[in-house]
């Protein structure tokens, strides 16, 4: 097993024991960053020199005797529009540059207390909203199974760094599905946590309501350590690895999605319910509220918030952004304020008839994304908003949602699937996706896409 | 809703882009007044 492929718990369990050292492990990471990401446009900012120092403080500490945290020396990359202390901090804008960041972001400090080591910042949509654009700073990430398509958005750079082994993990945010459809278009995981359960301080601000930070990595474990860390909980331990007796919940009659949901996605959901049913678990047909319900509300509160957050900036600075980021941020203008507070209004009856109906089950699953990942230069500006997506249902409501790999259409694209849970249900929904990855790996782990 | 203008520095695909935005939004206004009437606060 190569050291991109190495699990964290066995890699930090390694550099506790001394085994290996953190400066080696950095130097490995830091060397495949400088020889692959070229390609890729995955990380915006590399900070080497930051890194090795933090690796050679670690070694001191493991060599002095001292206990170390459950990321000791894992390679991490940052979203960029989350701060690092001493490292540039733009969120892939123009409109931003030359901002350094004068402390961590409590996240990122969290991560850090438990040993982990900050590679650099990780590429992204602009401020987490603008594309995949080509008039940024940055050019946009591709896609390490296809370096010409989508490796989805916004947190593009955290799906890419981490599938295509730069990384163990990143630090994602998602509005809407920013963390867990660069999950999903990359073959990896991603998890969304109930909102509130992390701190956002420090985080640049999309849409107030909506946003949430959160954990991509390679494998379900390596995503429960992250998330413990960045929770500032100890390390939890797996589950029991089985999917006997789990309860899924699927919406009857596809939800509204049936039109759109790609073959390969289908049989992918398909597949992971045969599993279920061959392994012991029950599948639950359930009642929900439309999709497009979720879809339209949960978009006027994002598109509003969005506006009002950027609208000013982008005016007054109009050549700082890039076109994709300017045209959506002006968007939300046109919402009438009656409107938001409609859709405001109606969050917490939908939240808690979308609660009831999944009392009875584990997890709700649903696609990861509708379709394998597209062209990456064919990108619709308004992608996220013409089609009902999944994904914004887990924000408007603030419930756990978790990406995970479901296999590889015929010409190599991952797709993925994701399971929602109720509040404070993470640990629950990380357990069911590493029984699928342990059960049929060749379906539902992590593949390598062997850049070498 | 009242169209938001865009400055002069706007081009004209930037424009087309940003009227189709409006035209989605639009619609998902209406879908999204639509739910209300059929959800009980």
């Amino acid at each position: 097993m190569t050291l991109e492929t190495t699990r964290i718990r066995a890699l930090s369990a390694r550099v506790a024991a001394r085994e290996i050292s953190a400066m080696e492990v950095t130097a490995h990471f830091l060397d495949r960053i400088g020889r692959l990401d070229g390609s890729l446009a995955g990380m915006n900012v590399v900070a080497q020199e930051r890194a090795l120092a933090a690796a050679r403080v670690l070694d001191a500490r493991i060599a002095a005797g001292e206990t170390v945290g459950p990321l000791a020396g894992v390679p991490l990359s940052i979203k960029d529009i989350a701060d690092v202390a001493g490292l540039p901090s733009a969120g892939a804008s123009a409109s931003r540059a030359g901002r350094v960041a004068a402390a961590d972001a409590p996240v990122v400090s969290r991560m850090k207390a438990a040993g982990g080591i900050v590679l650099g910042k990780a590429n992204c949509h602009e401020l987490a909203f603008g594309g995949p654009s080509f008039d940024l700073p940055f050019p946009p990430a591709r896609n390490p199974w296809d370096t010409d398509r989508f490796p989805g958005g916004s947190s593009s750079g955290s799906g890419v760094t981490v599938a295509a082994g730069l990384c163990l993990g990143s630090l994602a945010t998602d509005t809407a599905g920013s963390i867990r459809l660069p999950a999903t278009m990359c073959g990896v995981f991603g998890l969304k946590p109930t909102r509130g359960l992390l701190p956002l301080d420090g985080i640049s601000v999309l849409a107030e309501t909506m946003d949430h930070v959160g954990p991509v990595a390679r494998t379900a474990d390596d995503t429960r350590i992250l998330f413990d860390a960045m929770a500032d909980r100890p390390a939890s331990r797996p589950g029991n690895g089985s999917l006997k007796g789990i309860r899924i919940g699927i919406p009857r009659d596809d939800w509204g999605e049936g039109a759109q949901i790609h073959p390969d996605v289908r049989a992918a959901r398909d597949a992971a319910l045969a599993l279920i049913e061959a392994e012991g678990g029950e599948i639950h047909m359930l009642d929900l509220p439309p999709l497009d319900d979720f879809h339209t509300l949960g978009t006027v509160v994002m598109m509003a918030e969005v506006a009002r957050e950027h609208a000013a900036a982008v005016r007054a600075n109009w050549d700082g952004f890039g076109a994709i980021f300017r045209a959506r941020a002006l968007v939300g203008e046109a919402i009438p304020p009656e409107d938001y507070a409609l859709a405001q209004r109606l969050r917490p009856v939908l939240t808690r008839r979308l609660i009831g109906d999944i009392a009875g089950v584990d997890a709700l699953l649903i696609p990861g994304a509708m379709t394998p990942p597209g062209p990456l230069a064919e990108m619709h500006p308004f992608y996220f908003m013409k089609d009902p997506i999944p994904n914004i249902v887990a924000n408007y409501t603030s419930l756990p949602a978790l990406a995970f790999p479901a296999g590889h259409t015929a010409e190599g694209l991952p797709v993925g699937l994701q399971i929602l849970g109720a509040p404070g249900t993470e640990h629950r929904l990380l357990d069911i996706a590493e029984a699928f990855e342990i059960t049929d790996p060749d379906r539902f782990a992590a593949r390598d896409p062997g850049l070498a | 809703m009242t169209d938001p203008e865009l400055p002069p520095a706007a081009t004209a695909a930037e424009r087309a882009a940003f009227r189709e935005g409006l035209e989605i939004l639009r619609d998902i206004l209406h879908r999204a007044r639509a739910v209300a009437g059929k959800v009980s606060e």
